[in-house]
């Protein structure tokens, strides 16, 4: 009897870890609460309310050194062109300890990333539960996460900036826009491991 | 170089089977009886290389007991370089390169609940059943730890 409630109190006590950390981090449907981080290009600190549009924010983990990030490059940049006119803007972060902020910088300015890059030393991703670079999170007007996961070629992850397309985030952004319900709000995104 | 190993480098290099969808039935069931440790690296992944060579040295030093499945996820096409860094490590587990269509239906095999980052690390038990997951850097102490347990 004794041995029995002893494994209930420890399978409890798993459970328990294992709520703690699912709620660590943030799903489809959950608000966000703001936060600060500094512009690579700036050095300012700016807040999560500032950098986003008046139909949301779109808030890519990303890196200077990962393949299947790198490959992405000008498709961020063109959404974030297009979709900044239409209300939500693309909003970079790099989480990776291993990728200080001047290089976070030269590598924005060297590959066209004409939108607000993020310095974080690893705590938001940790808050949002960001595994890997290219790793998305789609927030609406009230920071409701609309959308998580890829970019885009979820189906067949890809190195090749020709063959990048943002098939996976596009229809999300756009229902977001529209006040519509996003029929795909989670997909997977293959990437690289962000260094903790 | 000769006319004839010129000719033949490139055939040898694209050796390196492909896995699909499948591949618990390719790459994991054809090893039951045995534990099965399936890491998922690329050429161009930091942390994949470095921990690479204690995933070797696990292999070698349990073989018979222990197979060490390597499924590159370079693209196909890149099948060349990943062949040309195995064998650095001159070792005789199967290897592969990720030929898969549907990269959910691909990864939701090996587990469902990996969320997508390399290197990945999953090790099946004798009867096939998955009893450990890792998504970043394995050590060789972590992986020892869990194939003692299963021997």
């Amino acid at each position: 009897m004794r041995s029995t409630v002893a494994l209930f109190t420890i399978a409890a006590f798993c459970f328990i870890i294992a709520l703690a950390q699912a709620e660590a981090a943030v799903k489809v449907g959950d608000t966000v609460t703001d936060f600060a981080l500094t512009d690579v290009r700036t050095g300012k600190e700016i807040s999560l309310r500032d950098l986003k549009g008046p139909a949301g924010v779109a808030l890519i983990f990303i890196a200077t050194e990962c393949p299947y990030s790198n490959a992405f490059n000008k498709v961020m940049a063109d959404l974030a062109k297009e979709y900044k006119a239409k209300g939500i803007n693309v909003v970079g972060i790099n989480p990776n300890k291993t990728e200080p902020a001047d290089a976070v910088k030269r590598h924005a300015d060297n590959n066209g990333l004409d939108f607000v890059v993020l310095k974080d030393s690893g705590a938001i991703a940790d808050q949002f539960g960001a595994t890997r670079t290219p790793e998305v999170f789609l927030l609406d007007s009230q920071m409701t996460v609309r959308y998580h996961g890829a970019i885009g070629n979820s189906k067949l992850p890809t190195t090749k900036a020709e063959q990048a397309r943002a098939d996976d985030l596009r229809p999300a952004l756009d229902a977001v826009i529209q006040g519509a319900p996003v029929e795909v709000a989670q997909t997977k995104a293959f990437g690289c491991t962000i260094k903790r | 170089m000769s006319l004839i190993s010129l000719l033949i480098a490139p055939l040898l290099a694209a050796t390196l089977p492909a896995v699909d969808e499948n591949v618990v039935e390719k790459a994991i069931r054809p090893h039951q009886g045995q534990i099965v440790v399936v890491n998922l690296w690329a050429t161009w992944c930091g942390p994949c290389r470095e921990e690479f060579p204690d995933l070797v040295r696990l292999y070698n030093e349990n073989k018979g007991s222990v197979v060490l499945v390597a499924v590159s996820m370079d693209e196909p096409e890149d099948a060349a370089k990943a062949r040309e860094y195995l064998e650095t490590h001159k070792s005789d587990f199967p290897a592969y390169i990720r030929g898969f269509k549907d990269f959910d239906a691909f990864s939701s095999a090996l587990d469902p609940d990996w969320k997508g980052a390399i290197p990945a690390t999953f090790i099946f038990d004798q009867s096939g059943k998955r009893v450990f997951s890792h998504e970043g850097k394995v050590t060789y102490k972590q992986l020892k730890k869990v194939i003692s347990r299963l021997k």
